[in-house]
């Protein structure tokens, strides 16, 4: 039976209307909120170009494996699906945000599709709603309007979970399952640790269902070695630097250390060593669960989050406790077990990073929560309240679009326009009235200039392959010290030094605190330029020297 | 025996009774009887405990308002004055044409001035959700701790597992589920009011003991029928774990 016959016609109605709906909240304006373009949406916007123009990256490395970009060795698959994308696009802000977009779109068909794989609920009309709560989640539409890779992540692993799913059903889809969980790990870092755990964990659910005639099929045993196959060039940076190196940094090693110093005159040291990290990734994993962090705050990270805008509505929290209740409930029934092991998997990844709620990190845990929700949804309305709850919640949804509205387009670029590199815009504006003279953008505050320059002066990829150290293809895997100095067209990236600078001819370019008002008039320099955000804010200061 | 002595445990045997202990002993002693009171109404259900459960549970949260800081949901200081005054200027005009007339959206001033409804709702929230964070109680509010209030050790986190399961358990038990509606007065109470006490939010504490108390139960008849030396190994292997992990609560609070 095909899909379309499959799907009652009221139900593909509504399903389209809220696709078109996500498509609304994802691409309106998608260019121009979140204002300003952010330094990991330059890296790969440009590093794609790059590629189309000379099927190198920004160092002139053919086709990497992973992007060296800031020296944190970016995965490539964003910046490769968005080659197609500039291609027709052109180089352009919106188009290196579309992959993204395009993925929170799947996600919304994704997610009905996969709770209707999931017969854990009573109401039929559950994977619409499913849909819909996902279509308008806050969590979801924010990774979606930004060229963030974590939302491709995402959109990969709910592939691979329905895939999964129907594998269940016909062992042929395990194959594209574990291809497309393989590809995964080239769409995000946290991916690499969530494919390696989850792929055995639910080979272990399969086995203990269908024992181990599972195993002994042919396809299982291809699927496998397709997975390992596609793993090969992770195989071989994983020898190389590029591939700890973005781990490391994020790894709390140093609270540890802390922690079990404090413990060290009571404790053996191996011993407080390791009750110091099960407290450490204890805390942290159950604070991806707790209601404060899901339904209240506006994360700690203040450039992957919105004013006053928790990740899901704050009503929900009461869906998200029922469903909670329901599924350790059904603990035996498997496809709890499942979305146990998506919850716990997903978990785990942001759970081993010192930040105290990675929203981008955690994004895969989207999907089984935004389940667990759809199913206290389905408990309320099976409960016989079904009016009073339907009177309820179409309440409390206008006021949380009205909130959502004020926070998203009103608070947002305004208050974060600067979190998120507004400026540079205007800043190569000035640059293109003075094409004669030299501009110096000071780099002891602001993170690495050159990216949001190149990528909004469209210099071409050739010239500044030319222009970077050539050492760097060659050690490219094991070279990770990155210098923000650059020097492209008329523009210098590096600290400014004034008793120096202020001698030659140049614009000296920096935030409000790199020139103050005193050293201008001491070494002479004239405020030519001032860029500020929406709130009046200074991003940059542009001073002529009088040489 | 077995009872008692896990009660005594579970009811002593944690930072957070010793802390409120410490500052006020008849605080401490109303927290133990409600403690006590509301394990008595699960485990043994008669109506004179349940009176004695409310009078004390009432008393705790008494103690508990009085011990709060409480502030206007919609009073503003002078930062909340400078992001109002702020977010006025950042809407954009709005209006809408009808019948050749236009015809404004004060939206600015509804959402931003009008009753201060988007600050009361944001505290309301805040003050709920501190509540409802599980960090809160077993981690200290770590690693999202609360900026202006004072964070302390209540339980050992080796205790949330248990504390899940018992919770899980007593709400499964439709007699018992009556008994745990109680605790959304005080949710409600100090939802409105807010959290900033010294003692935390005692008046949740009895919930949290009985629902440990329920999980460490359930944990000791589920390895009932295991072999002796299997079960006298897992039980000493979690006394030596829980034993470290107390340590380590101890040391982080007073070292």
């Amino acid at each position: 039976m095909s899909f379309f016959k499959a799907l009652k016609k009221f139900e593909l109605f509504f399903l389209i209307l809220i696709i078109n709906l996500g498509i609304f909240l994802r691409f309106y304006n998608l260019s121009t909120i979140p204002l300003g373009l952010y330094t990991d949406e330059a890296l790969f916007g440009y590093n794609a170009y790059s590629i189309l123009q000379t099927g190198k990256d920004e160092y002139g490395k053919p086709f990497p494996v992973f992007f060296r970009s800031l020296g944190d060795y970016q995965m490539p698959l964003y910046s490769y699906l968005s080659v197609p994308v500039i291609y027709f696009f052109g180089l352009s802000i919106f188009s290196a945000r579309v992959v993204a977009a395009i993925s929170g779109v799947l996600g919304i068909l994704l997610i009905y599709l996969i709770l209707k794989q999931l017969p854990i609920y009573k109401n039929k009309k559950i994977p619409l709603i499913g849909a819909f709560l996902f279509a308008i989640t806050p969590w979801s539409i924010y990774f979606s309007r930004a060229g963030f890779e974590t939302n491709l992540g995402l959109c990969m692993l709910m592939v691979a979970v329905y895939l999964f799913l129907l594998a269940k059903k016909s062992l042929f889809f395990f194959l594209p399952a574990c291809i497309i969980l393989s590809l995964s790990t080239y769409s995000y870092s946290a991916e690499r640790l969530i494919a390696y755990l989850l792929l055995p964990l639910l080979v272990t659910l399969f086995i203990s269902r269908e024992k181990f005639k599972f195993l002994k099929q042919k396809i299982t045993l291809c699927s496998i070695f397709i997975f390992i196959l596609i793993q090969i060039p992770n195989f071989y940076i994983s020898a190389t630097p590029a591939f700890k190196v973005r781990p490391m940094a994020l790894f709390y090693k140093q609270a540890i250390d802390n922690q079990a110093e404090k413990m060290s005159g009571f404790i053996l040291k191996p011993v407080s060593v390791t009750l110091a990290f099960v407290r450490e990734f204890s805390s942290q994993f159950s604070a991806y669960f707790s209601p404060r962090n899901l339904f209240f705050n506006d994360t700690s990270e203040r450039d992957r989050s919105m004013p006053e805008q928790p990740l899901f509505f704050f009503w929900l929290v009461i869906p998200y406790l029922v469903g909670s209740m329901s599924i350790f409930k059904n603990w035996r029934n498997c496809h709890i077990q499942f979305l146990f092991i998506l919850m716990f998997v997903f978990a785990v990844v942001p759970s081993l990073t010192k930040d105290p709620f990675a929203s981008s990190r955690a994004l895969p845990l989207l999907l089984p929560l935004s389940i667990v929700i759809t199913i206290g949804v389905d408990k309320l309305i099976s409960s016989g309240y079904r009016k009073i709850i339907f009177m309820f919640s179409t309440v409390l949804l206008i006021i949380s679009a009205v909130l959502f509205w004020r926070s998203y387009f009103i608070l947002y670029p305004n208050e974060r326009a600067k979190i998120h590199q507004y400026g540079y815009g205007q800043l190569v504006e000035e640059i293109k009235k003075r094409p004669d003279d030299k501009f110096i953008i000071d780099q002891s505050r602001l993170k690495p200039s050159y990216i949001e320059l190149v990528f909004l002066m469209k210099y071409p990829p050739k010239l500044l392959q030319q222009q970077v150290d050539q050492s760097i293809k060659e050690n490219y895997y094991t070279n990770i010290n990155f210098n923000p100095e650059y020097r492209f067209a008329n523009v210098e990236t590096r600290n400014i030094q004034l008793g120096i600078d202020s001698f030659t001819k140049a614009v000296l370019v920096g935030d409000e605190y790199a020139i103050s008002p005193e050293q201008a008039a001491r070494h002479k320099l004239t405020k030519i330029f001032e860029i500020k955000d929406p709130i009046g804010n200074i991003i940059f200061q542009g001073y002529e020297t009088s040489r | 025996m077995l009872n008692w002595a896990l009660l005594i445990f579970v009811l002593f045997g944690n930072l957070w009774f010793w802390y409120v202990f410490n500052i006020d002993r008849y605080t401490g002693l109303i927290l133990s009887l409600a403690s006590f009171f509301f394990w008595l109404v699960i485990n043994h259900p008669k109506k004179r405990y349940f009176i004695f459960l409310v009078i004390s549970f009432f008393l705790l949260i008494v103690q508990q308002w009085e011990a709060t800081e409480k502030s206007l949901l919609n009073f503003r200081d002078n930062d909340d004055i400078r992001i109002q005054t702020q977010r006025m200027r950042e809407y954009p005009p709005l209006n809408f044409s009808f019948n050749g007339k236009t015809y404004w959206i004060p939206a600015a001033y509804w959402l931003e001035q009008k009753y201060d409804w988007t600050l009361a709702l944001k505290r309301l929230e805040d003050n709920l959700f501190q509540n409802l964070d599980i960090n809160q109680y077993f981690f200290a509010g770590h690693p999202l701790e609360r900026w202006g209030y004072k964070e302390f050790e209540k339980f050992p986190f080796i205790l949330l597992p248990f504390f899940l399961i018992g919770l899980f358990n007593l709400s499964c038990q439709k007699l018992i589920n009556r008994n745990l509606l109680l605790f959304l007065i005080p949710l409600f109470i100090f939802t409105y009011t807010g959290n900033k006490n010294v003692y935390g939010p005692i008046s949740f504490y009895p919930l949290f003991m009985v629902s440990i108390y329920q999980g460490v139960i359930l944990l000791l008849k589920s390895v009932k029928n295991f072999r002796p030396r299997i079960k006298y190994l897992i039980l000493l292997l979690l006394f030596f774990i829980g034993s470290l992990i107390f340590i380590q609560s101890i040391i982080y609070e007073f070292f």
